[in-house]
């Protein structure tokens, strides 16, 4: 009995260690795709909210609703026969945070009254840093301003970075689609650019 | 765009459009605060915690009407009640047993969207920011009845449930993100059959399982109000009418169910492959 209890304790022993060792890859494999793709969901959720801190809140809330997954996803059998990367899936689960973020805190934030206003001012920055955030609130601003699927669209290709064929799929949309949501939406977002310029 | 000159084509625009979004980045010591962060989070998958699953609430509305119906004519005594296993979840997976503990949070039944105008459920999706699909087959004598959209607080899901006399048919549709979770659990009899779903030249796997977890009632207890949280223990009864097919697209999840209402004997259920259908003639 000594010896079949000493077994049982080595064989849990072995399991936790083994359920730790597959826990570390785990972790290290999503380290991986956090450090590599970190960016490009800041950068989407940045042109789409309003803050920095927001972008970097939801930036974090995205990662971690990924994690809680990530071991589900990484081995779906879809995705590796379809050789579908994490940006996607990222992107997707960005796409929801932010649209989240928008329904609880800022119900109108999603066409801000004062987008026109905000990239029309044109005074000059005094720094760098300044001057960056302006160019950000510019931009982001008159995207806010564009029809959402548009400005979606652009998100997602530009500051997401997905193929337009990604981000069809993300919008539920065909790719044709896609490609034309992108080009009325680059057009007018140039037109709300300069116009903004012009008037000021 | 740096100097804000005035932008001339659709070309140019791009260009500096994605030489802008190349520019940004998070801030460094807020990208290492995460990293940190997440490497000392639980890992949920790796460390084989119970999932937390919610209640299906489509179902769990209609349970409170239904269960003691299907009840008396599926289950023996002790009276038994049946309900829906949600979906959180992606796709099937054993559980260790026939039995198991079964959770289901209370749910908010005022919060639950009904639509009964098509036009007003394509228009929803616009909001949740996903297209709402709607069947070009249907198997014959179903008839649209309503399209219910669930609470933020349970996920962006909408229902479309079709309806041929006493056999319901459960359209579901969910980002994955929204749903969470992992995987939803079977009873370990359950047969979960392989299929593939075929949709705009892409071939999804899909999974199929027909019956349920029942969930017995001591004797001469109330059934819970509908919405009500509630525990017990489940046990999966294969025989029971309900079919699903569950298959996932990138990242939207979609669910087909074909259940009866009350029951009947020999109950007349959509087969496997006429859901098949369904799910590829969705646009």
């Amino acid at each position: 009995m000594t010896s079949t209890l000493s077994e049982a304790a080595e064989a849990s022993a072995a399991a936790e260690t083994n359920a730790a060792a597959e826990a570390d890859a785990l972790r290290r494999a999503f380290a991986a795709v956090y450090r590599q793709h970190v960016d490009r969901v800041y950068r989407y959720l940045r042109v789409r909210l309003d803050s920095d801190a927001d972008a970097e809140d939801l930036t974090a809330q995205t990662f971690i609703s990924a994690l809680t997954s990530f071991d589900s996803y990484r081995g779906n059998p879809n995705r590796a026969a379809n050789d579908v990367g994490y940006a996607p899936w990222l992107l997707g689960i960005a796409r929801h945070k932010a649209a989240d973020h928008f329904r609880k805190r800022h119900p109108a934030a999603l066409l801000p009254a004062d987008a026109d206003d905000r990239f029309a001012d044109d005074a000059p920055p005094p720094d760098e840093v300044v001057a960056q955030h302006m160019q950000i609130e510019r931009v982001a601003g008159a995207l806010r301003a564009l029809a959402p699927d548009r400005a979606e669209a652009l998100a997602l290709h530009f500051f997401g970075g997905l193929t337009l064929a990604e981000t069809a799929a993300a919008m539920g949309r065909r790719e044709t689609a896609v490609r034309m949501l992108i080009s009325r939406g680059l057009a007018d977002l140039r037109a709300r650019l300069n116009s903004g310029e012009e008037g000021g | 765009m740096a100097e804000q000159t005035p932008l001339t084509d659709e070309t140019r625009m791009a260009a500096e459009l994605a030489a802008f979004a190349a520019g940004l980045h998070i801030d460094r010591e807020a990208a290492d605060r995460l990293e940190a962060q997440l490497m000392t989070l639980p890992l949920q998958a790796a460390q084989n915690r119970p999932v937390q699953r919610r209640v299906n609430w489509r179902a769990w509305a209609a349970a409170a009407a239904i269960l003691a119906l299907i009840v008396a004519a599926f289950l023996a005594v002790p009276p038994l009640r049946s309900l829906a296993q949600d979906l959180i979840d992606r796709l099937f997976v054993h559980a260790e047993g026939d039995s198991q503990s079964i959770q289901f949070a209370e749910v908010d039944m005022n919060s639950i969207q009904h639509l009964t105008d098509l036009d007003a459920v394509d228009a929803l999706g616009d909001r949740l920011g996903f297209d709402v699909l709607l069947p070009t087959y249907l198997p014959e004598g179903y008839t649209f009845t309503e399209a219910l959209r669930f609470p933020y607080t349970l996920g962006h899901v909408v229902s479309l449930t079709y309806q041929d006399g006493n056999m319901q048919l459960y359209i579901d549709q969910a980002p994955v993100a929204d749903r969470g979770g992992t995987e939803t659990q079977v009873g370990a009899s359950a047969e979960i059959v392989p299929m593939t779903v075929e949709r705009g030249g892409t071939a999804y796997s899909a999974s199929y399982v027909q019956g349920d977890w029942a969930f017995p009632l001591p004797e001469g207890a109330p059934t819970p109000a509908a919405g009500a949280a509630f525990s017990g223990t489940g046990e999966w009864r294969s025989d029971i009418p309900k079919r699903q097919l569950v298959w996932v697209e990138g990242d939207m999840i979609y669910q087909i169910v074909c259940v009866a209402v009350t029951p009947q004997p020999d109950p007349v259920l959509i087969s496997p492959e006429d859901m098949v259908r369904i799910a590829e003639g969705l646009k």
